[in-house]
């Protein structure tokens, strides 16, 4: 079943004289229990894309269906209440709130979605162990390990059970052992959880964690490769290959 | 759950917020205190036209309100933009704009209600010393005292309301025009240039300079002339003022910049460069909060001015009006009636002094003459014939009479030769004074001729001859066969007089009519005790209302400066630990750190400190005729910078030492 979908969106910046297009006429479907990531050099418009995606942005044309609903035709208030329900979001800078605990920071979701307030410690833990930060709930986020933050931000985007968790360059600001931990744990949530992922990363070593690879190249699909059978390792190199002909001539692939 | 996060928040994020309950706190104690005062029994008991005291401070508390209600708007748009990450998440997590917006509001509110009942304690302690203050001024024991009565803080909670109600309005309509993509990025977002064209800047300028140059010259030339009509010139002077206030602001960090950068050997000698930039930065984005402090400072050091020329012209109006503690005038005028208005008040004028004689330990007295020939040989040197025509005649007074007068105010007296004249006056017929002893020309009188002894403004006084500028002193035998402009006794009684006295004074004036209304026939008698009630209670009304104004401009330019550079703090941070990365070393920092400051706090004083003095000139013309001859405006003025800077100066070190802090403590965070 498809998830995402998107229809010639376009996103342009700037006045007349000075047109940027940052998402240029794409198109592409997402389907349920995908982990997807966007790849592309800086400006090339993934995470603009995302913003599109997440509806922290307007598009300029086009269409977004997220499950049934066109979110691009969605009011202010109906989209409160989409995101609510339907999204999950890992950024770069975590986006905690420190002057919440983590297990605060975590239960928000759920106090926002008004559930059963005597539901809401038992599944705070239950994600918590699932995702190794049960340790440190009672932590503010300012005490505790970037990767230990952009683990509670991921169990803040999964506690919900989201049709579509979107994750902005979740790896940049960890070291690389935090990295490697995080995207495990994303690759846990994907098969385990059957949760559907967006991702948008420029390293390549966080790609190869997902099934599907998107490249962007000035606002447009450059390239898609799946992973498949491939081991994990061999899709790396697969990943480099296509960004050594992304990063060159584009004319001379073709 | 909301009003639980809310509560949380804002105790959680209390350090974040001590700007806002600074502001609050100070704003609302200053606001308590000055009312807690204008209401005080005490206070108001003090003398009849104390009560007046009441409607100035509401007056006044209208403008404050305005003030305040800005002020806060602005802190809040600060806590606003500091917490914008914090929002943006919320609606990222599907929280609805609304009840965000409801969030925001109920913390600030909150905090703003603390803040108040805060500022409500503060400002019995500020009311306490204010009414100390005052009563000193009276010369009247004070005693503390807690009781507050109702209106006042009936008073200070419309105001509050009144504030929040704008305010919280102010801040949901932010909130409204934000999106969410808005919310997440604005820590990052550029500031957006208000003059896009550079080259006009330096020719703006240069007309926003000469506009202040023509604003000035207007008020100076309405002070000079104050004729009604020419109101016209004062309004266009104030609004020239005000462009050129605004304008400058916006365009001296261009001038300077371009100045600047044109000369390579400043430009990059040490960390000007680095300085500069950021300050051009900050005159192109915040040009219009920075004119605002400058219009707010421009009008806190007049207000303050005015509030010290004032004083100085009521104390000099009691010396003049009432020298002495009962001065009874006008008994007697053998010249047209129509010229003094006096007339034959004799056999009323000895029930006065009678009574006086009576009722009163008498330590000094003097029964005296102002005389005239009706002649113009001094008087014709004095050109400005006032609208009473008092210059008309030479009036003379005998030299006796003259020295019991100085000897009764405690001054040395003069000698005068039988062949000798001196003229006496006040500082407005100086000039013709001067004149007089250039000219030093013989008069005769009743055949003798007599020569200028000299002349001069010291120790002259108003009430000597009913309102004369100036008299001529002559030797006691030439005074004969000359007729009586008025007639005058005055004493100085062992016990202070009061208003009271005055009152009984007066009853005696009053004649009583069969069926018992009254009507007052004649009571030209000044009774000091009064005089320094009047006069006292006008100047401090007067001077209570101005340093109300200025106090309050003077915490909101402080706090408003404060909390720029405190946010540029925050922005800055990055910048600072780049130099320090750089290889630039801490002292080095701190140096640079203290010029950002000091350029922040530097630029929106030196305009208005450069009107001040000029104004302070103009306000000179305007009271040179009340004030005392003792009096310089220029020491006045340089006192009213003084004190402006010392307070202005807490605020620099505490933003130094706070901004200091937060470019070094990055785990505070």
């Amino acid at each position: 079943m498809e998830i995402l979908k998107l229809e010639n969106v376009k996103k342009y910046y700037g006045s007349e004289k000075n047109i940027t297009k940052a998402v240029n006429d794409l198109s592409l479907k997402v389907e349920e229990g995908e982990f997807v990531a966007i790849m592309g050099a800086s400006g090339s418009g993934k995470t603009t894309l995302l913003n599109c995606i997440s509806t922290i942005d307007e598009v300029t044309s086009g269409h977004i269906y997220v499950g049934d609903k066109d979110i691009t035709e969605l009011k202010e208030k109906e989209l409160a209440r989409f995101r609510r329900e339907n999204l999950g979001f890992i950024f770069q800078d975590f986006n905690l709130l420190n002057t919440l605990t983590i297990s605060e920071n975590i239960s928000l979701a759920l106090i926002i979605n008004k559930e059963n307030p005597n539901e809401v410690d038992k599944k705070v833990k239950d994600i918590a162990n699932k995702l190794g930060i049960s340790e440190i709930l009672n932590k503010y986020p300012y005490e505790v390990s970037g990767g230990q933050k952009q683990r509670c931000a991921c169990a803040r985007a999964l506690i919900n059970k989201p049709k579509l968790i979107l994750a902005d360059e979740p790896t940049g600001a960890l070291d690389s052992k935090s990295s490697r931990m995080l995207l495990e744990t994303m690759e846990e949530m994907n098969k385990k959880l059957n949760a559907t992922i967006l991702m948008v990363t420029h390293d390549s070593f966080s790609a190869s964690f997902c099934a599907r690879v998107l490249f962007l190249k000035d606002g447009k699909i450059f390239n898609e490769i799946r992973r498949g059978e491939k081991s994990r390792k061999e899709f790396f190199n697969e990943i480099l290959d296509v960004l050594t002909l992304l990063g060159g001539d584009v004319s001379n692939v073709k | 759950m909301l009003s639980k996060l809310a509560i949380r928040n804002v105790k959680r994020s209390l350090k974040d917020y001590i700007i806002y309950i600074v502001t609050v706190v100070m704003a609302f104690s200053l606001i308590f205190a000055f009312n807690f005062v204008s209401f005080s029994k005490e206070i108001t008991e003090l003398s009849a036209t104390m009560d007046n005291l009441k409607y100035a401070v509401i007056f006044v508390s209208i403008i404050i309100v305005f003030v305040i209600a800005w002020l806060i708007n602005y802190t809040m748009r600060f806590m606003f933009e500091k917490r914008s990450k914090e929002f943006g998440t919320y609606m990222i997590l599907g929280i609805e704009k609304k009840q965000i917006n409801r969030l925001f509001l109920l913390e600030n509110l909150i905090l703003g209600i603390i803040a108040f009942i805060i500022s409500f304690f503060i400002g019995i302690i500020f009311g306490n010393i204010f009414s100390a203050i005052v009563m000193n001024l009276f010369e009247m024991p004070y005693q503390i005292s807690l009781k507050i009565s109702l209106t006042p803080v009936l008073l200070s909670v419309l105001y509050f309301v009144l504030i929040y109600t704008f305010t919280l309005f102010r801040s949901s309509h932010r909130m409204k025009k934000m999106k969410i993509h808005d919310l997440l990025y604005l820590e990052k977002k550029n500031e957006e240039k208000i003059w896009k064209k550079k080259k006009y800047r330096n020719v703006l300028f240069i007309i926003f300079v000469i506009m202040g140059a023509t604003g000035l010259y207007l008020c100076d030339y309405f002070f000079k002339i104050m004729e009604p009509h020419m109101m016209l010139y004062l309004l266009v002077a104030i609004i020239l003022l005000i462009i050129s206030i605004y304008g400058i602001t916006f365009t001296l960090g261009d001038f300077i910049l371009v100045f600047i950068s044109k000369r390579k050997k400043i430009k990059y000698s040490k960390d000007n460069l680095f300085v500069v930039k950021n300050f051009e930065a900050k005159s192109k984005t915040i040009g219009m909060a920075l004119g605002t402090l400058s219009l707010l400072i421009t009008l806190n050091l007049i207000c303050m001015n005015m509030s010290f020329v004032m004083k100085d012209a009521y104390e000099n109006n009691i010396e003049q009006q009432a020298p002495y503690d009962i001065l009874v005038e006008g008994m007697y005028s053998e010249v047209d009636e129509s010229w003094t208005g006096i007339g034959d008040n004799r056999e009323k004028a000895w029930e006065y002094i009678d009574y006086i004689h009576q009722n009163y330990d008498i330590i000094d007295e003097l029964h005296y003459q102002i005389l005239t020939l009706k002649s113009h040989q001094v008087s014709k040197y004095i050109d400005d014939i006032g609208d009473n025509g008092l210059y008309n005649y030479d009036s003379y007074l005998k030299v006796s009479d003259y020295n019991k007068l100085l000897e009764m105010l405690g001054v040395d007296t003069i000698e005068l030769k039988d062949d000798e004249y001196f003229v006496t006056g006040d500082k407005t017929v100086e000039e013709y004074l001067e004149k007089i002893e250039k000219f030093n020309e013989k008069i005769t009188i009743n055949g003798r001729e007599l020569s200028l002894k000299g002349t001069t403004i010291k120790n002259f006084r108003l009430g000597w001859s009913t309102g004369n500028s100036f008299i001529i002193v002559i030797p006691d035998d030439v005074a004969k066969n000359m007729q009586v402009v008025t007639e005058l006794y005055v004493f100085n009684t062992k016990n202070e007089t009061t208003e009271e006295d005055n009152m009984k004074l007066e009853a005696i004036g009053y004649y009583e009519f069969p069926d018992g209304d009254y009507i007052a026939k004649y009571f030209p008698l000044t009774v000091r005790g009064y005089m320094e009630a009047m006069n006292k209670s006008a100047m401090t009304i007067f001077s209570f209302s101005l340093l109300y104004i200025s106090f309050i401009f003077i915490t909101v330019v402080g706090t408003i400066l404060s909390i720029q550079t405190l946010s540029d703090s925050n922005k800055n941070k990055y910048q600072y630990k780049l130099l320090e990365k750089l290889g630039v070393e801490k002292n080095q920092i701190h140096k640079t750190i203290r010029k950002q400051i000091t350029a922040n706090f530097l630029f929106p004083i030196i305009y208005p400190i450069i009107i001040a003095i000029i104004t302070a000139f103009s306000i000179n013309r305007l009271f040179y005729a009340v004030t005392s001859a003792s009096m310089n405006y220029l020491v006045t003025i340089f006192i009213t910078i003084g004190i402006f800077l010392v307070i202005y100066g807490i605020y620099y070190i505490a933003t130094y030492i706070t901004f200091k802090n937060n470019i070094e403590d990055e785990s505070s965070r």
